[in-house]
């Protein structure tokens, strides 16, 4: 094989990896165009990559959980995060080149799939602030019963108090996150099989035009939730 | 490209190297390796063509990191076979994130010694010296992406086994490559500079004739038979330069 042959098969595969990369990304066309173009060169480091970073965890997933750091250890969450983007990465497949590439652009399952990592990533954050010393909710809960017993001053039993009301709050809004993203993976799963089905069995844009106006809610919530909850606890207290 | 991973990359590399290892941001650290890989070896690769200077200043900034490159897109497989052989059996994106990772800190130091190898350049150091303080550069750039290749591959059975068969693996195709794509540090006085050498034999064969010269022992049959005493001056002087 001479050195021209080389070059004509790097080329060949280059090709081919580009498109995969390119069919394969949720991201939006910009970027799914510049992870493609990447691929023509650099295809033997990039495309193991780009091709499977999907499996890959989100980088604060596992911040300060220790224990789920071993080997094959997902938290529900992250599993919900990736079921989303999944069935996201599906659901643009099975809609491209179709008329019912409208209801879920590659743009809006980008969109979707960022909103769903900020979330997932904040509740690692939660999990992980929970897990320190000084924010288990039991603790909390046995200080201001063990204060009350002890007879001690009203400001001791106030503080006292005040923390665990926060705590409480953490714990709340991390179990409201966990529901919210494992609703949402369900949601978005239907939406890929609605999108295929109406793609094999001709179904009315309409019935699918339903739940993708319920996924949008469903993703406007959980950012507007996020937003309304980056103010400091302290500051609301 | 990531600002968050080149800080990390920089900073905080035990954190990086666990990342690979634990399969996490392994798109972002292999995206942002590759551009740092690329753009600190070309800037390195400018600074070393432009002892000569000219068209050997393009030359060297595209070789460098193309021999990188190659290298490692050659070497990938192979990691990945070692790594699950001795006992570390990833996924084959944590792999390369992790050698891509360990280039681009590579490069990133190179590309912070580019402006010290200049001035030296500068200063009118002769060929030898400028040969020395390149490899003195690759040395310390070696040493910035040991570290996070042997923090990559974590505690455990094997990790010095693992560590060491992927530098003898990345040296021989390594070296392999950049013979190949000769000449990087030319001399000035060189009148033409191709861009590639023509074919001498392997980095292996250059290896064991250097140690035979080195001892004192020079076998000239084998260099008339490569060819090497029927270059003219010119070339000759191209290739002393490597």
């Amino acid at each position: 094989m001479s050195l021209r042959d080389l070059l004509i098969l790097y080329a060949v595969l280059g090709i081919a990896c580009a498109v995969a990369i390119y069919r394969s990304s949720t991201e939006s066309r910009p970027r799914a165009a510049m992870a493609a173009a990447l691929a023509l060169p650099l295809w033997p480091l990039w495309a193991p990559v780009a091709l499977t970073s999907s499996r890959s965890r989100a980088s604060s997933t596992w911040a300060g959980d220790s224990d789920a750091r071993s080997p094959g250890a997902r938290s529900p969450v992250s599993e919900a995060a990736i079921r989303v983007e999944a069935a996201l990465r599906e659901g643009v497949e099975a809609c491209a080149g179709t008329s019912l590439e409208s209801l879920l652009p590659r743009a809006a399952a980008a969109r979707i799939a960022a909103e769903v990592k900020r979330a997932s990533e904040r509740h690692a954050e939660l999990t992980a602030v929970l897990g320190r010393e000084g924010f288990d909710l039991g603790a909390a809960d046995k200080r201001v019963i063990a204060l009350e017993k002890a007879g001690s001053s009203a400001r001791s039993i106030a503080t006292a108090r005040l923390h665990l009301e926060n705590v409480r709050r953490l714990v709340a809004l991390r179990d409201r996150d966990a529901r919210a993203l494992d609703e949402l993976a369900d949601l978005v799963q239907a939406l890929r099989t609605q999108l295929t089905l109406a793609r094999f069995a001709g179904s009315s844009v309409e019935g699918v035009g339903g739940i993708v106006s319920e996924v949008w809610a469903r993703v406007e919530g959980l950012g507007a939730a996020l937003g309304s909850d980056d103010v400091p606890i302290d500051d609301e207290a | 490209m990531s600002s968050t991973v080149l800080t990390r990359l920089l900073r905080s590399p035990a954190d990086i190297a666990a990342c690979c290892r634990e399969d996490r941001d392994t798109r972002a650290i292999a995206l942002t390796s590759l551009i740092a890989l690329v753009l600190g070896a070309a800037v390195f690769g400018g600074v070393i063509g432009s002892f000569r200077g000219g068209a050997q200043i393009a030359f060297a900034a595209v070789k460098i990191p193309l021999a990188l490159v190659a290298t490692l897109a050659v070497c990938a497989p192979a990691f990945h076979a070692l790594a699950a052989g001795l006992g570390r059996a990833w996924p084959m994106r944590s792999i390369i994130a992790l050698v891509l990772a360990a280039a681009g800190r590579s490069s990133l130091v190179l590309l912070a010694l580019s402006p010290a190898l200049w001035l030296l350049f500068d200063l009118g150091i002769d060929y030898h010296a400028a040969a020395l303080a390149a490899s003195m550069a690759y040395a310390i750039a070696g040493l910035a992406a040991i570290g996070i290749l042997v923090r990559g591959l974590g505690a455990g059975p094997g990790r010095a086994l693992t560590a060491v068969a992927f530098i003898g693996v990345f040296f021989a195709v390594g070296g392999q490559s950049s013979w190949i794509l000769r000449p990087y540090l030319v001399r000035p006085r060189t009148e033409h500079v191709p861009f590639l050498r023509s074919r001498e034999g392997g980095f292996a064969d250059a290896l064991h004739r250097s140690g035979r010269s080195a001892a004192g022992i020079y076998d000239r049959a084998s260099a008339e038979g490569s060819g090497l005493r029927s270059l003219p001056e010119t070339t000759r002087d191209v290739g002393e330069a490597e």
